[in-house]
């Protein structure tokens, strides 16, 4: 099997068949659990959230028919394959089963091979389907313009800013950056991470995105110096109120530069700290504010750290020191500033992003974000 | 069943035995959890011992559930945070919404 573990709900009240399946399948690599009738499914099915359903027609309390029904009328569960597995072989039985909307019908009488054989084939072809469903939405968030990681970095007087940005197996993510010239003078760069993965973590970092933007414009109708704190201050108000991302937590660093000067403006929210490189030296600068939408006061605070030229500043998520070497162990905070001690004169993002990728064997286990701003 | 439920007095306490609890287990322990909650359930201890990583997930869901603990004036203490999560908590200032004790016998103790 692939290297996800595929999770199955089997539904049959005969002991003896369901050991026999639950057997084969887990030999072949297929995470199982097992429901006597159609109400213990029902149950698993909300608890398990398996990619696949097995259930058996005749059985007592509820059956297979009724199970399916209960399933149909349940939007989240709906769209989950299902397979009758039973010894009701007639044409009518069968006709019967496909109108309840079922991916596959396999008799009993089918040796324990053909019975593995349909269902990984028919695991493979939703694979298949839902990798053409994942490249049409790229496309389409491609084409919306909906990027939660710009291609480029702009350029701005007196800074070198750079990037290294992996979302987690190839699948847009939580993580998202931002770059906002806020006027000739000054530039907002924005580093979230929502808390979760892929997709579900990805819509919500668009929209994230979108509120921390507004935030910033909003703030510049103020007509004065902008502060990280009072983009942070704006953004947990309005996200904290919103009821349909009430589940839905986030960490940001927020970073405001100006065009030649010496002293940054950060604040952060429940974020990894910063780490400010200067003359060999790493210092953590940690922020206290906890998670946006939490709380309605997030005891957010500026913090302002000083520049010397060749000085630089590093804004991460978690997804590098996470991220575990083939030893097991992780590239924690401490490692990663030994990797910045050890770069020497050479590019700093470049660098970090080879050594922790030699260390890991390439392998993440979340979106991984790292940005420099370094004063020249 | 990788999540674990046992009630001592009217604490009930939540275990995940889970080396890694991950996206893949976090919609059953936000079901349980939820679930408990919604039962009347205001005093829970989550015991993170056996885990030796927590990815973002299943720490959303452990937020959740304490808001959701909170705004039925419940409790929740959290025991059995490894060094490598504690320190996670402490980065992210996760410690300060969380209390995180080192056994169970005295998260028990100080519940009031």
């Amino acid at each position: 099997m692939a290297e996800k573990q595929y999770k199955i709900v089997l539904v049959e009240d005969d002991q003896n068949i369901a050991r026999l399946i639950k057997y084969n399948l887990e030999k072949s690599g297929f995470e199982v659990q097992h429901g006597i009738n159609g109400a213990v499914g029902m149950e698993l099915v909300r608890s398990f959230k398996p990619d696949l359903i097995v259930s058996d027609i005749m059985m007592p309390i509820v059956n297979g028919h009724t199970f399916r029904k209960m399933l149909l009328a349940e939007q989240e569960f709906a769209s989950i394959p299902f397979v009758f597995l039973t010894a009701k072989g007639e044409e009518s039985d069968i006709l019967e089963g496909y109108e309840l909307e079922i991916q596959e019908y396999i008799i009993k009488s089918s040796s324990p091979k053909v019975i593995l054989a349909k269902i990984q084939s028919l695991i493979k072809s939703n694979e298949a389907i839902k990798t053409r469903g994942e490249s049409e939405i790229k496309k389409a968030a491609a084409s919306m313009g909906a990027k939660v990681v710009p291609d480029v970095v702009p350029k701005f007087e007196g800074f070198e800013i750079t990037q290294f940005h992996q979302p987690f197996d190839d699948v847009p993510g939580g993580d998202f950056l931002d770059y906002v010239i806020v006027n000739d003078n000054s530039m907002v760069v924005v580093v979230g991470d929502i808390m979760g993965k892929k997709w579900g973590a990805w819509y919500f970092a668009v929209a994230y995105a979108g509120y921390v933007r507004s935030a910033i414009r909003f703030a510049l109708n103020d007509e004065k110096d902008i502060t990280a704190k009072e983009i942070m201050q704006r953004v947990n108000e309005s996200v904290y109120e919103d009821e349909r991302i009430s589940d839905i937590f986030v960490t940001l660093s927020i970073v405001v530069i100006h065009k030649n000067k010496d002293k940054i403006n950060y604040c952060g929210a429940g974020d990894i700290p910063l780490l400010h490189f200067s003359n060999g030296e790493v210092e953590v600068v940690k922020s206290d504010g906890t998670l946006l939408g939490f709380q309605k006061d997030g005891k957010y605070k500026d913090i302002y750290i000083n520049l010397r030229h060749d000085d630089e500043v590093f804004v991460l998520t978690d997804g590098i020191i996470e991220s575990r070497d083939t030893r097991g162990n992780f590239i924690d905070n401490q490692r990663l500033i030994n990797i910045i001690k050890a770069k020497g004169n050479i590019n700093s993002i470049k660098f970090i992003e080879e050594s922790v990728k030699e260390l890991t064997n390439d392998k993440f286990e979340d979106d991984t974000t790292i940005i420099s701003i370094k004063r020249i | 069943m990788p999540i674990l439920m046992e009630e001592m007095n009217d604490v009930l306490i939540i275990i995940a035995d889970l080396k890694r609890a991950t996206i893949t287990d976090t919609n059953i322990f936000k079901y349980k959890v939820l679930t408990e909650i919604n039962k009347g359930r205001t005093k829970f201890i989550f015991n993170l011992g056996a885990c030796e990583f927590i990815d973002s997930t299943l720490l959303s869901a452990l937020v959740t559930s304490y808001k959701r603990i909170v705004e039925k004036k419940g409790q929740l203490k959290l025991v059995g945070v490894n060094p490598v999560g504690r320190s996670m908590f402490e980065l992210t200032s996760l410690s300060k919404i969380f209390e995180i004790y080192d056994n169970l016998e005295k998260a028990l103790m100080d519940f009031s």
